[in-house]
């Protein structure tokens, strides 16, 4: 999967002016071969960019193209194709149904896709420390609980890419290590890669390309 | 899909506004099958009646006689483009015109049997047997006959009875007995005279003319008659609705006339199409509103739903999948109250409406349930399906885009 960039500038952007290395008003490619990391401060416009890659905002000029094909020519049929079987995501304010259980906040995605089984869900509750939550309100959980389920329900899925707009926020580091361990080995499973950004912080990941915002 | 129904159902408002709805709905669909029943009821009685009534299919049609008819200016003779142009009236089915003798005739009273010594120069028609209504065998004449066979109108001999008789104190005549006479008739014309009898061998409700068989006029004519005479001025046509109104409007605006009694029906007839519509359309206003309201309701539960909604189409829902789950749902729920509607109104035509018609109007009444009603039906839930299911797919779409 791959996403071509040719000179994109937001709308709100417009009266700015960009460095060289900016994904902004530039040329770039960001490819699936490749996991990357998008390292600012708040507000300059992260979550915009993690939001134009996964089709949520199409106020921008410039042209950016999916698998070479102009983004904003893709039907809500190609969209909902792409975010079922090759782009998934872990939004910044997790957008989860705060008022169904746990359980069921991932079994909306999985019974969207059927990619995993329900032991291997129950693994990966398990794995990030929310096993006996599954029958617990999701509004009712901590945010940092409410992250870990964001994450494991962006892995019920098929991808080639996996867009993560700071999922860390409110994970300490034994929960941010153990919740990257399982992303690594969901994207070698899948031959996929990430795109994560982050406040400063780089999650010790080695082999990702920084991306300067 | 069970999550998926768990996130779109979250909203239950408007109860009491869906319980509204469909009573609405049931009282609408009531009013229109029972209007529907009672319109094609009273169609399919008006044609039975109409092929079982003696007159009510057949028009016997002249020109209205006015000063200029008196005059001679007008002619009351019927010219072939006059004709042609009511044969090409799609109500009528077939006109035919009378045919009628063009030389002078002459009946006398034959024997004493005859309680009536009389004598009389006479006219008399003929039209195809399939106009006539007396059914008989001795229906047919030819040169080699012993007698000539006529029918006459019934009120004649009911004129003589109820008339003549009480007031010269004659005895009363059955039309059994009438039918024994023999009558002599006496015809001339290009040089040749002719006697024969003849028999009176039926009585025609429907044909107010002295008939005789059409082979015996056209033989007469033929010998006796007068070709100049042989004008067609009334015509017998038939009808497969005589009550039409736009049969009676083309009469009137051609200034033709006809046996009144007939058309008696045309007015009536509009009124209760009239009423018959007025009904309906009520009928369908209130299904409509109701329907309306049904899908406000699924628009209102949609938007407070919305954000769940998008969640869903932002993390891979297709907004049809989703759409699917909720139009399904409420064509169901609608499709059962409109059912419910159909089968109350048809339980009311059932249990009150047969046994009132077959008690004070007639046996015959239709205790089927009229095809039509129920293709008006079938119609009316897929034109309902079909607009449910667009708005209800639009208000999706416009989440996710």
């Amino acid at each position: 999967m791959e996403f071509t960039l040719n000179h994109i500038i937001p709308h709100p952007l417009n009266d700015l002016s960009f460095n060289k290395e900016s994904v902004w008003d530039n040329e770039l490619s960001i490819s699936s071969n490749q996991s990357y990391i998008i390292k600012a401060n708040s507000g300059k416009g992260k979550s915009t960019f993690i939001s134009l890659l996964y089709g949520l905002r199409s106020d921008f000029n410039g042209e950016l193209k999916i698998n070479n094909k102009n983004s904003k020519s893709l039907t809500i049929k190609e969209w909902s194709e792409l975010r079922t079987n090759k782009l998934s995501i872990v939004f910044q304010d997790m957008r989860l149904f705060d008022d169904l259980p746990l359980w069921d906040n991932l079994m909306v995605k999985n019974e969207l896709t059927k990619h995993k089984s329900e032991a291997q869900i129950t693994e990966y509750i398990n794995l990030l420390g929310l096993d006996g939550k599954q029958h617990q309100l999701c509004g009712t959980l901590s945010l940092g609980q409410q992250q870990r389920v964001a994450i494991i329900r962006s892995l019920l899925q098929p991808f080639e890419f996996l867009l993560m707009d700071e999922p860390f926020s409110h994970l300490d580091e034994t929960n941010t290590k153990l919740a990257l361990d399982i992303i690594k080995h969901e994207c070698n499973n899948q031959q996929a890669s990430f795109l994560i950004s982050s406040l400063g912080s780089n999650h010790h990941l080695t082999n990702v390309k920084a991306l300067t915002i | 899909m069970n999550v998926i129904g768990n996130i779109l159902s979250k909203s239950n408002s408007g109860k009491l506004n869906k319980i509204l709805s469909s009573v609405g709905l049931v009282m609408g669909i009531v009013l229109i099958t029972l209007t529907l029943e009672f319109y094609f009821d009273y169609k399919n009685l008006t044609n039975q009646s109409q092929e079982d009534a003696l007159n009510a299919d057949f028009l016997v049609i002249t020109k209205e006689i006015n000063e200029l008819h008196t005059s001679g200016i007008l002619t009351t003779a019927f010219n072939d483009k006059e004709i042609n142009n009511i044969e090409s009236k799609d109500f009528f089915t077939e006109v035919k015109p009378f045919i009628k003798n063009n030389y002078e005739a002459f009946i006398e009273s034959k024997n004493d049997e005859f309680p009536l010594k009389f004598s009389s120069l006479v006219t008399f028609e003929a039209i195809p047997n399939h106009f006539i209504d007396v059914k008989t065998d001795n229906w047919n004449w030819n040169e080699t006959s012993t007698y000539l066979p006529v029918i006459v109108p019934r009120s004649y001999i009911n004129m003589y009875n109820f008339g003549m008789a009480d007031v010269q104190g004659l005895p009363v005549i059955s039309e059994n007995l009438i039918s024994n006479f023999t009558v002599s008739l006496n015809i001339k014309g290009n040089g040749y005279t002719q006697s024969l009898d003849t028999k009176i061998v039926g009585f025609s409700d429907r044909i107010q003319s002295v008939l005789v068989p059409e082979s015996f006029l056209t033989y007469s004519n033929k010998k006796f008659g007068n070709k100049e005479l042989n004008k067609v001025s009334k015509l017998i046509a038939s009808s497969k609705d005589a009550s039409n109104p736009e049969l009676a409007k083309f009469l009137e605006k051609k200034g033709y006339v006809t046996n009144k009694e007939m058309l008696k029906g045309t007015k009536s007839n509009t009124l209760l199409q009239l009423v018959f519509s007025f009904i309906l359309f009520i009928g369908l206003l209130v299904v409509f509103l109701s329907i309306l309201n049904f899908v406000q309701q699924a628009q209102l539960k949609i938007e407070k739903t919305s954000a769940n909604i998008t969640k869903l189409i932002q993390i891979g829902y297709y907004y049809k999948q989703l759409s699917k789950v909720y139009y399904k749902k409420l064509i169901l729920q609608f499709s059962i109250t409109l059912t419910i509607g159909f089968m109350l109104a048809l339980l009311i035509k059932a249990l009150f409406i047969i046994p009132f018609a077959q008690s004070y109007l007639t046996d015959d009444f239709n205790t089927y349930i009229n095809l039509q009603t129920v293709l008006f039906f079938i119609i009316l839930i897929v034109l309902i399906s079909i607009y449910i299911f667009t708005k209800i797919n639009n208000s999706f779409k416009k989440l996710a885009t």
